[in-house]
């Protein structure tokens, strides 16, 4: 061997040790980088808006004034473009929003303008959409402890199991057991909106208040944080229990028999408002006021309002009527969305929607075509994992179980840990 | 506990999609899914961990920014490792200006910590990265991209975007510097001696 040949077979040796010697990035770097790395891209976007303010001052004296207008409206309202900023301590996020805590104090998720969503250990969530109002953030399996810091226009959503639970400014613990489909709600301060399969409408629970609602039992409980649990039983709808105030079934049915004990206890829908200003609804719908957004409506023309309303004030009332279960209005205001917005990401949310009512009224080969376009437009959409549980169930009840193992073993590969992953598991080992 | 790995059925495409589309959770899922490749390169190329710490944040940190001019969701990774390439050469012509300015009068660099299994092996990849330092950053590179990462010559040229030429030509004249320095110097001479009888004894 000549000793050029010689010398780069040194070169071949060195690499070798530099290859065998160069430690892999460990998991807590990996974690670390990930926190300095997020903290980093939030203060580029409040920088970005520093800049954004300079250029613009330097336009000259004459824009001053409108600059400061402007900078003062905006400190009143929450931006409409930088979504904000959050760390995870505890945790890390994962594909699909997925957040999975490491730490023996569960996964602290904390938001730019102070909110902080906290998952006990053990507990399963997922963040979801995140804008400069608020984000929404899907509790799957367990307890979670939310702070939300009141600002005017703030935007809360809270998905727990199958109920959505609407916040502006509060302290409150929130649980789903997916195995008993209970939900509970703990308030400690400030006032939220639930509303979810069992209480049509909306049911509002405020400081000091704790809610249990049993999906299986069709059992709504709402009391005082300091009275016991009511022993469990088998309820009978319409019955109250003893030690707790039992709502109607609709919020709507409490006004009409004007339920003593449940206004008592302080839950209620706000009334209708005789007349929304236009371009409102939005409010009204973060307000809780959905049966005056169905009124507005009609008062203002159904189809008139499904044909000229903003992209905006379409999804609130699409919201609005889910809410109060007017399912032909909320089928009619979600095809109104895909039809005139088809572009927009509430469009595609609007085919995921349209899957549940679809399925709700019993339709379920409709149902079963709205999830799939969802899924296809969408795969990575907020309700992607929703969308693939639900089309795994309905395909097991329309075609039957050997037919959904397909979409069961889709599921668990997307997602593992997810809601629907033990009725996967279930349809996969059945014989 | 561990952090889940990425998930394996989301694709580079899907990945990248999300990304520009500026969904919350892509980044963090960018990140747990190429951080370790951009570390390693990093790591490899400067011979140093904090390094390669910081130049890992610095990819993913400019990459979010840019990633709208990805015209292929697809080749995301190799936009990932191009940019990480970009960013070790950027390190290395600071350093070697830094060095220009700090430490002219003995030309010697600051020890760096460098990982290993024992004392010997230790000296050995000081000194060894110490040499590469005295190499022009281009050289550096394209001699780390092909003998540590172990990418074809077409790869480095991809990633580097010089042609196959200027790849051939440089690496060879990396590879003869490298082997020079290594030859001129008794104790790594003897090292890679040592390390080179035992590789042959095994090949035989």
């Amino acid at each position: 061997m000549s000793e050029v040949e010689t010398r780069f077979e040194h070169v071949d040796a060195v690499a070798e040790l530099v290859r065998a010697s160069a430690r892999p990035m460990t998991p807590a770097q990996r974690v670390d980088g990930l926190q300095a790395l997020t903290f980093r891209l939030g203060q580029r976007r409040r920088a970005g808006r520093r800049s954004a303010w300079l250029a613009l001052f330097a336009v000259g004296a004459a824009a001053v004034g409108a600059v400061v207008l402007w900078r003062g409206t905006r400190h009143a309202t929450p931006g409409d473009g930088d979504a904000l900023a959050y760390r995870i301590d505890g945790g890390e996020i994962g594909d699909g929003g997925y957040v999975r805590s490491f730490s023996a104090g569960g996964a602290v998720l904390g938001f730019s303008e102070g909110t902080s969503v906290r998952l006990m250990p053990g507990a399963r969530g997922r963040l979801g959409r995140i804008d400069a109002h608020g984000a929404r953030f899907a509790i799957e399996q367990g307890e979670a402890e939310v702070k939300v810091t009141p600002r005017p226009g703030a935007r809360w959503l809270i998905d727990a199991g199958p109920f959505l639970i609407t916040v502006r400014g509060t302290v409150f613990h929130a649980s789903w057991d997916g195995a008993s489909e209970r939900l509970e709600v703990a308030m400690t301060k400030g006032l939220v909106s639930v509303t979810g399969p069992v209480a049509e409408g909306a049911v509002a629970v405020r400081g000091g208040q704790r809610l249990t609602v049993n999906v299986r039992t069709k059992e709504v409980l709402l009391r005082e944080l300091g009275d016991p649990a009511p022993p469990p039983r088998t309820a009978v709808p319409g019955e109250a229990p003893a030690g707790a105030s039992q709502l109607p079934a609709t919020a709507s049915a409490a006004r009409a028999t004007g339920a003593a004990h449940a206004r008592a206890a302080g839950p209620r829908v706000p009334e209708a408002s005789p007349s929304l200003p236009s371009g409102t609804w939005v409010a009204a719908l973060n307000a809780g006021d959905f049966e005056g957004i169905l009124q507005d409506a009609e008062r203002r023309g159904l189809d008139a309002s499904l044909a000229r309303s903003p992209a905006t004030e379409l999804a609130a009332l699409a919201d609005a009527a889910r809410y109060r279960r007017r399912d032909d209005v909320a089928r009619r205001a979600l095809l109104a969305e895909r039809a005139r917005f088809p572009r927009s990401p509430r469009a595609r949310d609007a085919a995921f929607l349209l899957g549940r009512l679809e399925e709700t009224s019993g339709g379920g080969v409709r149902a079963l075509e709205w999830y799939d376009r969802y899924l296809q437009e969408a795969p990575l959409g907020a309700y992607a994992s929703e969308a693939l549980g639900r089309k795994m169930t309905a395909t097991a009840r329309v075609q039957g179980p050997r037919a959904a193992r397909e979409v069961a073993a889709t599921y668990l590969r997307r997602f593992p840990n997810g809601s629907y992953a033990a009725s996967a598991r279930g349809l996969l080992d059945a014989p | 506990m561990v952090p889940a790995g990425p998930r394996p059925d989301l694709t580079d495409a899907d990945l990248a999609r999300a990304l520009m589309a500026g969904q919350a959770w892509a980044p963090a899922a960018a990140w747990n899914r190429y951080a370790p490749t951009v570390y390693g390169i990093a790591n490899r190329a400067l011979g140093r961990e904090t390094d390669a710490e910081d130049i890992t944040q610095e990819v993913f940190y400019r990459l979010f920014a840019r990633v709208h001019t990805l015209k292929e969701p697809a080749a995301f990774r190799s936009f990932v490792v191009s940019f990480a390439i970009r960013i070790v050469k950027w390190e290395l012509r600071r350093r070697r200006v830094r060095r220009f300015v700090h430490l002219s009068d003995s030309g010697e660099v600051p020890d760096a910590p460098v990982a290993g299994d024992d004392a010997e092996s230790r000296q050995v990849l000081r000194r060894f990265y110490a040499l590469l330092d005295q190499l022009a950053p281009r050289e550096r590179l394209v001699f780390s991209l092909r003998h540590l990462e172990s990418m074809t010559l077409e790869e480095v040229a991809v990633a580097m975007e010089l042609s196959l030429s200027t790849v051939k030509r440089s690496l060879a004249r990396a590879a003869a510097r490298v082997s020079g320095w290594i030859g001129g110097d008794p104790d790594l001479l003897a090292f890679f001696e040592s390390a080179t009888r035992g590789r042959r004894g095994r090949d035989e």
